[in-house]
């Protein structure tokens, strides 16, 4: 059907503490992103998520140790390190980050930061590419005239359509979304849903959109993961996940969600996610789980397909009681 | 029957603005920010109210200024008594009565006291509780009345060694120590994970149905339909609905809050609805546009709206008369 983008095997990151211990931040993830697909990654704080995307556009710091592969149109750009990286950051593989303020270089107009990366890799230079600019402003509805504006003398929805545009400056196949909305009124959120929406129907762009906030990727997107302490615990498209969730976690974070009506019943999840600096052995979730069986603290489930393009990593799932390799 | 707590009557906050040397040298009009314009309400005994509105529409200053942390105009009523106009001294005695918790647990604890401390120390301040002694037991038993079960075990933790969830529950302990009437959450789980927020909501509810009066600030209606009561939602200053929770979510009447409830994202990808996108942002609340101040981003406004300012009124089709709407066309 559609062709695959972006895929990611086994991805591992380390971070180095300063004690000479490690934080396993990320457990061994695997994605495949189909072009023009809304994926999400839906966890809470520490579970991985926003790592794993860094990890995808090489920007974690150099105390972080990463392995795997991340196969962007079938070249390995994980495998030669900075170099390889970086031809297809914000060319290929571009990022919208959370605080939309601190994205911008304050002293610079936004018109001239949205030349700078299409100048770097060639795209356009001079007229050309402050043609481009306007044109990027204008398909993300801001008038092209505030090019010339400073980033603080936009409101924060513009500010974020603004760091949407500038991730888009190089028409890049990707474009990973960390939190875009957290900061936002839900009416500006609505707005900003909208635009991504759109700009990935138009443009046949893949967006990865990461966040805590399960009914905005809902809304949002076809498919999602749900990530816990560094691994993906189930995936799957988003009416499955809702309707037929096979990983307890993902069962009772959709539980712990008032929803507008406010007529089913919230329950909180008990407990706190592992410490992800010491090994666990076991399911990682079995300590909050509220269907846990002897097995589940002595062995870690793996991830197991359930159906097309549902995955998930529990041992209800496995009912032969085989261990899984 | 019920026992009103707190009555708020035409509540009126504006901050000056700042017109800097040039602008004074300049004589340039002197500006006020609307913050708060005209809001009225009751609480009661056991009753949980949320604010609801988007940032800047004055439901924070609303929270701020019932507790007297800003000052206003127009009347407040705690517990029967006028304290609009009460002094500082007897302002001391009115923080023991109500009580305020923070959208960020992070912050309002001090990462220096351990948490028998950050209870303790309301009593210490108000001189009450008695002996030292007293004193723990009460902090004891506030911690087991948060959930922060067994007591022992957090009583020697600093905030730093408790997550969000338990950091909340500590500073909802410490506002409860001096037995307040009313208690005023100002977007109490917003920082917090998922998981645990229903947690602690849970908790204000238990709270609530002891008898607590609890003022909710949130911008989410989903949280705000399923924990309060009733509902008053803002915009620019104003209340421009409210009314019982089931109703204003299920029946809305302002086009404000039908834009808002239509913009709520679902869990259920399958109850995907058309939203009603408002365009633009919220105006600038020094420039306030005449008439109903919501015209200018309406879907529905006609000509008269820009003329007419349309006052809470109850609404034709809302069940109850406590149902009311601030639109010409409700």
């Amino acid at each position: 059907m559609s062709e695959q983008v972006l895929s990611v095997e086994d991805l591992h990151v380390w971070f180095d503490l300063p004690k000479g211990e490690r934080l396993h931040a990320v457990q061994g993830v695997n994605l495949d992103l189909q072009s023009g697909e809304r994926f999400g990654l839906v966890g809470e704080s520490g579970c991985g998520k926003t790592t794993t995307i860094l990890a995808l556009m090489g920007l974690l710091p150099s105390s972080a140790a990463v392995s795997g592969s991340i196969i962007l149109d079938g070249e390995d750009i994980l495998a030669g390190g900075e170099r390889s990286m970086r031809p297809h950051r914000w060319k290929d593989i571009a990022m919208v980050f959370q605080g939309a303020m601190n994205a911008f270089n304050p002293v610079q107009t936004v018109g001239a930061q949205l030349i700078e990366p299409m100048e770097f890799h060639g795209v356009a230079t001079g007229d050309a590419a402050k043609k481009a600019a306007g044109q990027l402003l204008e398909m993300v509805g801001i008038a092209p005239e505030r090019a010339d504006r400073y980033p603080h003398e936009f409101s924060g929805g513009m500010r974020q359509r603004a760091a949407i545009a500038m991730a888009l400056a190089c028409s890049p196949k990707v474009l990973l979304a960390d939190e875009p909305t957290t900061a936002l009124d839900v009416m500006v959120q609505a707005q900003i849903l909208d635009l991504l929406t759109r700009l990935s129907d138009d443009l046949g762009l893949t967006l990865v959109f990461v966040t805590h906030d399960l009914p905005v990727i809902a809304e949002l997107c076809s498919r999602a993961a749900v990530m816990y302490a560094g691994e993906i615990v189930e995936s799957g498209a988003m009416e499955t996940l809702y309707h037929d969730p096979r990983h307890p976690y993902t069962r009772m974070l959709f539980g712990a969600i008032p929803d507008p009506e406010g007529e089913k019943d919230v329950v909180s999840i008990p407990g706190a996610p592992p410490r992800l600096d010491r090994e666990i052995t076991g399911c990682p979730f079995a300590p909050r789980c509220d269907v846990s069986f002897e097995r589940c603290p002595v062995e870690r489930p793996a991830l197991l397909e359930l159906g097309p393009r549902h995955y998930a990593a529990c041992h209800h799932n496995d009912p032969a009681g085989e261990a899984a390799p | 029957m019920t026992e009103t707590v707190l009555e708020v009557e035409d509540l009126v906050v504006r901050y000056p603005v700042h017109r800097g040397i040039v602008g004074t040298l300049r004589r340039r009009a002197k500006q006020e920010i609307h913050a708060v314009e005209g809001v009225s309400f009751t609480l009661s005994r056991g009753e949980m109210l949320a604010l609801v509105g988007e940032s800047g529409c004055g439901k924070t200053t609303t929270a701020q200024a019932v507790l007297r942390l800003v000052e206003a105009e127009g009347r407040i009523r705690l517990g029967g008594r006028d304290i609009s106009t009460v002094s500082r001294t007897e302002l001391r005695e009115l923080r023991r009565e109500a009580q305020i918790i923070y959208q960020d647990p992070y912050e309002s604890l001090d990462p220096r006291f351990r948490v028998r401390d950050a209870v303790e120390e309301p009593l210490i301040i108000h001189g009450i509780g008695g002996s030292k002694d007293e004193r723990r037991a009460v902090v004891t038993s506030a911690l087991e009345r948060v959930g922060l079960t067994p007591p022992d075990l957090f009583l020697d933790r600093y905030p730093h060694e408790l997550s969000g969830g338990q950091r909340q529950r500590v500073a909802i302990a410490a506002a409860l120590v001096l037995e307040p009437e009313l208690l005023v959450a100002d977007e109490p789980v917003s920082m917090l994970d998922v998981s645990v927020r229903a947690g602690v909501l849970s908790l204000l509810d238990d709270l609530r149905k002891s008898g607590l009066a609890i003022l909710m600030i949130t911008h989410d209606l989903s949280t705000a339909a399923h924990f309060a009561d009733r509902i008053a939602v803002m915009y620019l200053g104003r209340i421009v609905e409210e009314g019982p929770a089931r109703e204003i979510v299920q029946n809305p009447q302002h086009p404000y809050t039908k834009a808002l409830m239509s913009v709520v994202p679902k869990a259920d990808p399958l109850k995907r609805k058309r939203r009603v996108i408002l365009q633009g942002e919220t105006p600038n609340p020094i420039n306030v546009p005449a008439g109903c101040r919501f015209h200018p981003r309406c879907p529905v406004a006609e000509d008269r709206c820009s003329l007419e300012d349309p006052q809470l009124h109850p609404t034709v089709e809302g069940a109850s008369d406590q149902h009311r709407a601030a639109c010409l066309f409700t």
